[in-house]
This record gives structure tokens, C-alpha cells and sequence, in this order.
């Protein structure tokens, strides 16, 4: 019996977006830079470990204080979408600044400014989602 | 896009219960509650359960959507 025809799912939309965006970055560390800014090959791996660590245990203590009400969770969800639709804008923007405007942005003041602001602005913008008027207060 | 309609408010009056109460029986913050009054947010499957028993009544006599 032929075999139904499977159909293209949002999973395998971001199964190739992942694809796409993620076989450059690896081609460019270990074939491009060789190691070069790091020491070596090894060293890469043990950075992208150590980043990975962090990333994890930041993103379960943000989870055991977020998860507690699912309007929290809504709300973050919007303000997280915005959030990066902002921060990649400002990298792209940073990127196409560096490369052919004015050479020598300093990265690491600029990655903390980044940093900073994107978890600054996250909190700024869950507020002012969450706010409830005083309308709506009253009404108990 | 369908509207979600609630009578959350009518048997809130009904029960004499604060949205405080409410939100405290159901585990979510007061906020929620407010929000889900004004059909500004749709409850997960479980807060709309958890709501509906609390008033010992149906999810779909709870919550529904108009065009």
C-alpha cells in the first residue's frame, strides 16, 4: 500500500530554518575562525558547553519564577516575541553598522548595553501588559 | 475572530465570591481573573475546569465564543 503523503508541518518549517541558520554558524567557528580566537578547537566546544550550562540554569530559575500563573506566561510570551524581533534588529543593525559605516564598535560594551536593555525592556513591557486599570480594580 | 463571551461575573454574584477568592480557589493570580471577566484572554482548558468546578457547573456554560 502506498504510503500517504506526509504534509509539510510548521515542524519541519523550523526543522530547515534551523538547518539553515545553524550549519553556517558551525561552518564559520571550526573552518573560518579554526579556533583561532579561542586557542582551539576544543576550546570552542568547552565555551559553547559552558554557554549552554548557563543558559540552562538561567532558564530554570526564570522558569520556577514565571511559571506560576499562565497570564504571566501570556504576557511574557508577548513581551519575549517583541524582544527578540528587537535584539535582532539591533544586531543585524550593529552588524551592517560595523561592517560598512564606522569600523570598531566595541563589541563587549555593546553586547552588555544589548544584554541589559533586552532584560530591562522585557520587564518594561510585561508591566505594561499586565497593568490592569483602575476601572477594572474597582469593579470587585 | 470569534469573541469569548464568559459569565464568570454573573456567577461570581451568584456565589458572593471576590475575584480575589476566586483567583486564589483556581491558583491564579486576581489579574487573571479580571482579565478573563472582560474576555480579554482565553483560559486554558484546565483554569476553565478548574473555574467551572468551583461553581459546580459546565465549561461550556462558563465560557463561550460569538462571531
Amino acid at each position: 500500500m502506498e504510503k500517504a503523503k506526509k504534509k509539510f508541518s510548521y515542524s519541519d518549517f523550523h526543522r530547515i530554518i534551523f538547518i539553515i541558520f545553524f550549519t553556517p554558524v558551525v561552518i564559520y567557528i571550526f573552518h573560518r575562525i579554526e579556533g583561532r580566537e579561542y586557542g582551539d578547537k576544543l576550546s570552542i566546544l568547552i565555551g559553547m558547553a559552558i554557554f549552554a550550562v548557563l543558559q540552562a540554569v538561567v532558564q530554570s530559575v526564570f522558569y520556577t519564577l514565571e511559571k506560576k500563573d499562565e497570564m504571566v506566561q501570556y504576557n511574557l510570551s508577548k513581551a519575549n516575541s517583541i524582544i527578540l524581533c528587537a535584539v535582532l534588529i539591533v544586531l543585524f543593525g550593529a552588524a551592517l553598522v560595523n561592517d560598512y559605516l564606522i569600523k570598531g564598535l566595541i563589541c563587549s560594551d555593546f553586547c552588555w548595553i544589548t544584554v541589559m536593555s533586552a532584560i530591562s525592556l522585557r520587564s518594561f513591557l510585561f508591566m505594561c501588559f499586565d497593568t490592569v486599570s483602575n476601572k477594572d480594580t474597582e469593579e470587585e | 475572530m470569534p469573541e469569548l463571551k464568559t459569565k464568570l461575573k454573573e456567577y461570581r454574584a451568584k456565589y458572593d465570591m471576590k475575584q480575589g477568592e476566586l483567583a486564589d480557589l483556581v491558583g491564579v493570580r486576581r489579574e487573571t481573573i479580571i482579565r478573563l471577566e472582560k474576555g480579554l484572554y482565553n483560559p486554558s482548558l484546565k483554569l476553565a475546569m478548574d473555574i467551572a468546578a468551583v461553581f459546580h457547573t459546565t465549561v461550556e456554560e462558563l465560557f463561550s465564543f460569538e462571531e
